[in-house]
């Protein structure tokens, strides 16, 4: 439940942006976070978002 | 989350195996009894350490692992100790296990041995998700509003003095019940994430080789670098802020149940004072009476001056009527003779003719004759006339006896006033014995100096932001010039940074706006508790404005102001209605643990609360001595309570038990 | 003026009358030992009693004590037949009395210089 909540606030900040981020990216980032909310998480956490990252960056392609 | 059992092992008081058994066929009220320093407290830390493997005190600092060991293991050398909590959440049997143990009592082996078992019926959560799934039950940000004590209620109180401390605890507290932390931690990751990809962009532009190119990734490396020293800069501000926030909330606290302390050494120097003045006083009047004093001897020597006067008046008396007479016929035949041979009267000056010169003659020899008839008189002695003169004057001059009397009632009065007053003064030093009276002045100076040491740090905060958006600015124009320069993996690399840094800045602003929209959800659902249990009828809600400062409404929708209503029962009214609102805004299905919460609440409100309280969750866990909860309270709650406790402390050698009440 | 006193210059003092006076001018009755003595002699002289014996030694100078001659003058009223030796020995005695007399008083707390030495029903004064 808190993961559909914070969910719904990020993408009606998203949407006040003139450059939107795909809303998958920031459902999946989510995910990883609250999956790994540990101090000891965070590394794990970090390569697994900077993995999404390196893979699906074309978006900005778009914008330019 | 519902709590079945709680099972301990040389933890804290508890010597060996003890066990708690809570009766949840019903929802309802738990009491678990126990004086002060019996081990009330030590039974929450359990469940605390059980779950999250940490547990803080009452200053807010970690409580070390040698300090959880029981102390008659630790004589016995068994150094291990542990915590089983059985519980059921979503209709599913949990039991989580943790256990410290060692082969000699050191708190870094305890944690290298630490062991946590959580099983989900009857499966073993393997590894590092078992932390993981408490987590997720029960977030350890979160679990200060479900396990929380009369103290923290103290520190909610100070919310209504709206300063900036007082805010900051709001907002944090909405954060970490409403999931903000998600929100931050993700933003941190991907700030952390986008400075890995600005390295990785710099190592680049170093290995392509570029004169241009390498200035500008030097510079952009720079800045990058100053940016991560700033940002290390304000972290490092920031927890000392926070730490020095702890300390003065502390302080505040112990000069709380101080005051009484403060009101007694003060009373102790108006009373010194007072005394000081009366003895100063007494010297003044003595001194006037030893003035007198050496004066009295006069007093008690006129009647025998008298006698002495009068005799000395008898002996002279006659001799000296004698020797006048006889002065005066000499001084008449002397005058006689002077003028008979001046033929001059020395009277008048008149010429004498020979009639008055025959009468002179004749008065000559009269007084001759009269001479002749005294006879020798001799000189009075003069020393009598001398004493006599001595004592009359001494007479003249001898105190009144009456001075005494109005110098012995003054001297009366101050040492009664005296007595009086030392009475009071040997009371006020037997309550003040072996406290340190001055400790409220120390505490009052130390937090003086601790706020304006916060002052100091909130500046070089504020200094290192400026710095900080400075650099930014300036990388940003680095950046600029970077993305001019054509090269397809550096053009690769901005982009990645470019799509990490809007991710950042949606979560950033997502942080802002949720905390925003959920304050009016617990600011509601905060009102609908404070009006179950307000004391005033004309207290119509709870405010909490644009800063986070929290305030009373009135049903003629005046916001009032601290003092106008100073009470601290009410105050704690309003600090439990927060703490039961952030409990229930946060949607997490958890038993509420409150220890000794009701010490400073009167009859009159500790009964609304009481009734309040089954709706508070499904399992309330009260732990309170026998002074804060008596027969009466027991009354209001009666078809509410499932079960009752009594933890006991039997001495050195036992340890604390719990038992049921009998 | 003839000596009243004789050749004497100084007056004595026993031990015992000597630590009476220090330790009433210590309880704050008196500002100087001097003015305990001249009270006591007062006191003595009134109600005519005396403390004989014990060993005396040199106190004060006679001229510091009775700088106004009262003394001198109270003593030759009432006793001109006697040697200036004796007399300076009565008054020393009646001295003697008096302190002990007021030193008696201030231990049991029943020193009131208001009343003091004025006849009781006790005691009536000789003089």
């Amino acid at each position: 439940m808190v993961y559909t909540e914070l969910l719904n606030i990020l993408k009606e900040i998203n949407n006040t942006k003139e450059s939107k981020v795909p809303e998958e990216i920031l459902e999946e980032v989510l995910a990883i976070v609250i999956k790994n909310p540990l101090d000891d998480d965070r590394v794990k956490c970090q390569d697994q978002i900077k993995m999404i990252l390196s893979q699906r960056w074309r978006w900005s392609e778009n914008d330019n | 989350m519902i709590i079945e059992k709680i099972s301990l092992h040389n933890f804290g008081p508890f010597y060996g195996d003890h066990e708690i058994k809570f009766n949840i066929a019903e929802k309802g009220v738990h009491i678990i009894r126990g004086g002060n320093g019996q081990g009330k407290t030590s039974l929450q830390r359990a469940i605390l350490w059980s779950l999250y493997g940490k547990v803080l005190d009452r200053s807010g600092q970690p409580i070390r692992p040698t300090s959880l060991l029981n102390l008659n293991a630790f004589e016995d050398d068994i150094y291990e100790f542990w915590v089983t909590i059985f519980f059921k959440h979503n209709n599913e049997d949990w039991s989580v296990f943790r256990k410290m143990s060692s082969k000699i009592h050191s708190d870094s082996k305890y944690q290298e041995n630490m062991i946590l078992n959580v099983i989900k019926d009857g499966q073993i959560i393997a590894g590092s998700d078992s932390q993981h799934e408490i987590e997720r039950l029960l977030p350890y940000h979160v679990s200060r509003f479900y396990f929380f004590d009369g103290e923290m209620l103290r520190d909610y109180e100070a919310l209504l003095e709206q300063d900036q401390d007082s805010t900051k605890l709001l907002k944090d507290s909405i954060e970490y019940v409403l999931g903000v932390p998600y929100l931050k931690i993700a933003k941190e990751d991907l700030s952390f994430i986008e400075k890995q990809f600005e390295k990785e962009r710099n190592k680049l532009i170093k290995k392509m080789g570029s004169s241009n190119l390498q200035e500008v990734a030097e510079n952009l490396q720079s800045v990058m670098a100053d940016i991560e020293d700033k940002e290390k800069l304000i972290t490092v501000l920031k927890e000392q802020k926070d730490r020095l926030r702890t300390e003065i909330l502390a302080k505040k606290r112990e000069l709380a149940d101080l005051s009484e302390v403060r009101d007694l050494a003060q009373s102790r120097l108006n009373l010194e004072m007072e005394i000081k003045d009366l003895d100063a006083r007494k010297s003044q009047i003595l001194a006037k009476m030893q003035i007198k004093v050496s004066g009295l001897y006069k007093t008690l020597l006129i009647p025998p001056a008298q006698n002495v006067i009068s005799k000395l008046e008898i002996k002279s008396n006659d001799v000296l009527e004698a020797y006048n007479k006889r002065q005066e016929l000499k001084n008449i035949v002397s005058r006689i003779e002077k003028d008979i041979a001046e033929q001059k009267c020395s009277l008048c000056g008149a010429i004498l003719d020979q009639e008055k010169v025959i009468n002179l003659e004749k008065e000559l020899k009269e007084a001759y004759t009269k001479l002749e008839l005294i006879g020798e008189v001799p000189e009075p002695p003069m020393d009598l006339v001398f004493y006599k003169k001595r004592l009359q004057g001494m007479i003249s001059e001898a105190v009144q006896r009456e001075d005494f009397v109005e110098i012995n009632k003054d001297l009366s009065d101050i040492d009664y006033k005296i007595a009086v007053l030392s009475n009071k003064l040997t009371d006020i030093e037997n309550k003040l014995s072996g406290i340190d009276s001055e400790m409220p002045k120390k505490l009052e100076i130390e937090i003086q100096d601790a706020v304006r040491e916060l002052g100091r740090i909130d500046g070089l905060e504020e200094a290192a932001k400026e710095d900080l958006t400075e650099l930014i600015k300036t990388k940003g124009e680095w950046e600029r010039i970077m993305a001019s320069i054509p090269q397809k993996e550096l053009d690769e690399l901005n982009k990645k940074i470019y799509c990490t840094s809007s991710l950042v800045q949606v979560f950033d602003d997502a942080i802002s706006k949720y905390r925003d929209e959920r304050r009016s959800d617990i600011e509601k659902t905060a009102s609908e508790i404070f009006r179950q249990i307000r004391s005033k009828d004309e207290f119509d809600h709870l405010k909490i404005n644009d800063r986070y400062g929290l305030s009373i409404i009135t049903e003629k929708g005046k916001s009032l102001d601290r003092g106008e209503w100073r009470s601290s029962g009410e105050e704690q009214l309003v600090a439990l209605a927060l703490i039961g609102a952030l409990n229930k805004c946060a949607q997490i299905k958890a038993p509420v643990f409150m220890d000794t919460p009701f010490g400073r609440f009167d009859t009159k409100h500790g009964e609304k609360v009481l009734k309040f309280l089954p709706k508070l969750a499904d399992q309330v866990v009260l732990l309170v001595t026998d002074r804060e909860f008596r027969k009466g309270d027991e009354a209001v709650l009666e078809e509410n309570i499932r079960d009752d406790f009594t933890i006991k402390y039997l001495g050195e050698n036992e340890g604390s038990v719990i038992k049921k009440t009998s | 003026m003839t000596n009243i006193f004789g050749d004497v210059r100084t007056l004595s003092a026993s031990d015992k009358a000597k630590t009476c006076m220090k330790q009433l001018v210590v309880r704050g009755f008196f500002k100087e030992q001097v003015d305990v003595w001249r009270l006591g002699a007062s006191l003595g002289i009134l109600t005519g009693n005396v403390e004989k014996g014990e060993k005396r030694e040199t106190f004060q100078n006679i001229n510091s004590l009775d700088p106004e001659s009262i003394f001198a003058a109270i003593m030759i009223g009432l006793h001109p037949e006697l040697e200036p030796e004796d007399r300076l020995k009565l008054l020393v005695d009646h001295a003697e009395w008096g302190i002990r007399e007021i030193f008696k008083q201030s231990e049991i707390g029943t020193l009131d210089f208001s009343k003091l030495g004025l006849p009781t029903n006790n005691n009536k004064n000789k003089i």
